[in-house]
């Protein structure tokens, strides 16, 4: 079965979304990054969704469960690369993406990343 | 216009067919026209329903329709076959989680309508406007549009790249194959290559040998009729002197005896000669002569020499037309009046009775044609070529009671081919034959020898001074005395050595004037002798003539000549020829000769 590649980069792990995923896909993937954190004991996540040209509930949906989970498991995560017409598609949906911390694009999620690890 | 046109439909029965429904959706979006977030609002809004149907229900189909009016749309139907229809609607009303993602659909939608079916199941119908003013589609545009989705749409990258990645390991092993198969082809060509170098290497081989066989033949021919040649023309110069009388009277029978003995010498020496010449054609040695003559003086001169084979009384007439006039020749008369002659006596060999005619024409090209032709028995089609070969002879009765050697007519072939021309024979049993000679008026080959107009000849040595004398080495005997008794009439004293111990005993003895040597001699050859004398310093100017009745090949003729030896042919036959060679070779040594009285 397919499978969204996770890489550890430094103390983060980086999900970046190539695919238009099923929902098989994306459940394995919140099942995979849940693992990978507590197995690696990372504590920050960067999901670059730049790739990603339509998100409907289901996707955020899940990305918001990712959030969730990952600040359970003491890991802060940032959302990247979000096109505008799906942050526009996201909004009128009616989804707001509680716990969910975005930011432009990579280099900004890295240092939004930093600065929270600093943070604790 | 006003209606919907059907786009696309896609099946639903599990999740990847949602990825694909939202996929279809995005591009259909994007080919009606619609703005980047207004494909997005579509693709999400398909998404959510088809997703909606496929959780609710087991299956389902998804519709694109595009409906024009005021504004054009675009229509999505996507129905199940779940039969909770009420449920959704009353749900939708109140909102709750499960519904979380229609109500924001009906967000994004500007048309968003849910339809329980008669026949069980439900229908959920959204529509998203075009911009105002947007042109309607044209039925051609439409159906471009529906030919473009109806492509197979690439899934996703992954499986895309695995597509590409198959058609790519494909591709390889095909190319392997073709690769296989060249390596395959090549190995076959060189394995053809092989055989043909190798067959090649035989028809070299089987072409050597014949060469060589053709060659020892030749050979063979050559040295034959040398042997047979030497004795022969001492029988007729020895029967020449007899009838002669130039020892004293004959009596009666002893004149006819001797003449009969001359007439076979002389049938067999033709024999020997023409031979001799087919051999000397084939080793390519025959030089052409060149000179310039006039057609009718040639023809004049064949019809002196030919009257005397017709006879007085006979049935048969020679005629010659009237030969063109002022026609120039440039090439060999010699072997030209050979080759006629060769016709003109077969030709009356094999007439009983009518008439021989020999007619000359100048052709196109530089080219004169010479014409044989005779009322005779005639030649059957078949045997055309077959006469030209040596010795082959037409079944015929008439054969059988003329003679020949078989030889003339190959002879006059091959002599019309040396002079650059061709012969050619138009014959029918029974009807006679006509022989063509055609060749270059003139003569454009190498020429081997331009015969110089005849010098006048010196006078014998001043008075006073003792004749010169020269020394004759030769192992014949008759060759010796015939020699000597042509050399005393040219004014010379001449001394005999039978072989090469002879010659360097007389060379010891007293230094000649010139020493004429022949070839073939048993022991040390004549070619040996010459080297020997050559490298004797006081001997190294002594003139030497090679007098021989051998045919020399071209090494020893390059031999001969480079240690300053001329040659001269031992033909006592043609005594004047013969003689006058011999006169010019002594000339050319710086010896005075006389014209014999």
């Amino acid at each position: 079965m397919d499978r969204i590649p996770i890489l550890r980069m430094g103390e983060c792990l980086l999900v970046t979304i190539q695919v238009d995923m099923h929902d098989q896909l994306a459940l394995a993937l919140q099942d995979d990054l849940t693992s990978a954190i507590t197995k690696q004991r990372t504590r920050a996540v960067l999901i670059d969704i730049s790739a990603l040209v339509m998100v409907d509930s289901f996707i955020g949906r899940m990305l918001a469960n990712i959030s969730a989970m990952s600040k359970i498991l003491d890991a802060e995560t940032v959302v990247v690369g979000m096109q505008p017409a799906v942050a526009i598609t996201l909004v009128e949906l009616g989804l707001q993406l509680p716990g969910v911390r975005t930011a432009l694009n990579v280099d900004q999620g890295m240092k939004l990343l930093r600065r929270a690890l600093r943070a604790t | 216009m006003k209606g919907t046109a059907p786009l696309l439909s896609v099946r639903l029965e599990n999740e990847h067919d949602v990825v694909v429904a939202r996929q279809r959706a995005r591009r259909i979006a994007e080919l009606l026209g619609f703005e980047e977030p207004d494909v997005v609002r579509i693709a999400a809004a398909v998404s959510e329903v088809a997703r909606n149907a496929v959780s609710r229900s087991s299956g389902g189909t998804v519709e694109f329709r595009y409906a024009s009016g005021v504004p054009h749309r675009l229509r999505v139907v996507v129905s199940d076959l779940a039969r909770d229809g009420a449920v959704l609607r009353q749900q939708l009303d109140l909102g709750g989680a499960e519904v979380e993602g229609l109500i924001g659909c009906r967000r994004l939608m500007d048309h968003f309508v849910v339809e329980e079916l008669d026949g069980g199941g439900v229908r959920v119908v959204f529509g998203k406007n075009l911009r105002v003013g947007h042109r309607a589609l044209s039925p051609q545009a439409l159906l471009k549009l529906t030919q473009e989705l109806a492509l197979p749409p690439s899934r996703n990258l992954v499986d895309e790249l695995q597509r590409q990645n198959h058609d790519l390991l494909q591709a390889l092993a095909e190319t392997q194959r073709l690769q296989q198969d060249l390596a395959q082809l090549n190995r076959e060509l060189q394995d053809t290559n092989r055989g043909v170098v190798a067959l090649y290497a035989e028809l070299d081989e089987r072409a050597d040998s014949l060469r060589k066989a053709s060659e020892a033949k030749t050979r063979f021919l050559s040295n034959m009729t040398h042997e047979f040649r030497s004795p022969l023309n001492s029988i007729l110069s020895l029967t020449r002197m007899l009838d002669e009388r130039m020892d004293g009277e004959l009596n009666v029978e002893q004149a006819k005896q001797v003449s009969f003995i001359r007439k076979a010498a002389s049938d067999l020496s033709d024999l020997v000669n023409d031979l001799l010449d087919l051999a000397r054609v084939e080793a390519g040695k025959v030089p052409v002569r060149l000179s310039q003559f006039s057609v009718a003086d040639l023809l004049s001169t064949l019809r002196g020499t030919t009257r005397p084979l017709v006879s007085a009384q006979g049935e048969v007439a020679l005629v010659f037309d009237e030969a063109p006039e002022g026609v120039v020749l440039r090439t060999d008369e010699g072997k030209l009046a050979q080759v006629l002659r060769n016709l003109i006596s077969n030709a009356i060999k094999f007439t009983e009775r009518g008439e021989v005619r020999v007619s000359c024409e100048a052709a196109a090209d530089g080219q004169i044609a010479f014409h044989v032709s005779d009322t005779g028995v005639g030649i059957a089609a078949a045997d055309h070529e077959r006469i030209f070969e040596e010795f082959a002879q037409v079944e015929h009765p008439l054969q059988q009671k003329v003679k020949g050697t078989g030889l003339g007519l190959p002879l006059a072939r091959r002599l019309t081919e040396l002079l650059g021309g061709a012969i050619r024979v138009e014959s029918e049993p029974g009807r006679g034959s006509e022989f063509t000679v055609q060749i270059p008026m003139d003569y454009a080959g190498p020429p081997d020898l331009v015969v110089a107009p005849e010098m006048p000849l010196r006078h014998a040595a001043s008075p006073g001074s003792g004749s010169p004398y020269l020394l004759v080495v030769d192992d014949d005997e008759i060759s010796r005395y015939l020699l000597r008794s042509s050399l005393e009439a040219m004014g010379f004293a001449v001394a005999e050595a039978n072989g090469a111990e002879a010659c360097f005993a007389a060379l010891r003895r007293s230094r000649p004037a010139a020493v004429l040597l022949d070839v073939v001699m048993p022991g040390m050859s004549g070619l040996a002798v010459l080297e020997t004398i050559r490298g004797t310093s006081a001997l190294e100017r002594l003139p030497v003539i090679l007098h021989t009745a051998a045919l020399l090949g071209d090494a020893d003729r390059q031999f001969a000549a480079a240690r300053g030896a001329k040659i001269v042919a031992k033909q006592f036959g043609e005594r004047v020829a013969w003689e006058s060679d011999l006169r010019r070779a002594l000339q050319n040594a710086g010896l005075p000769v006389s014209i014999p009285a």
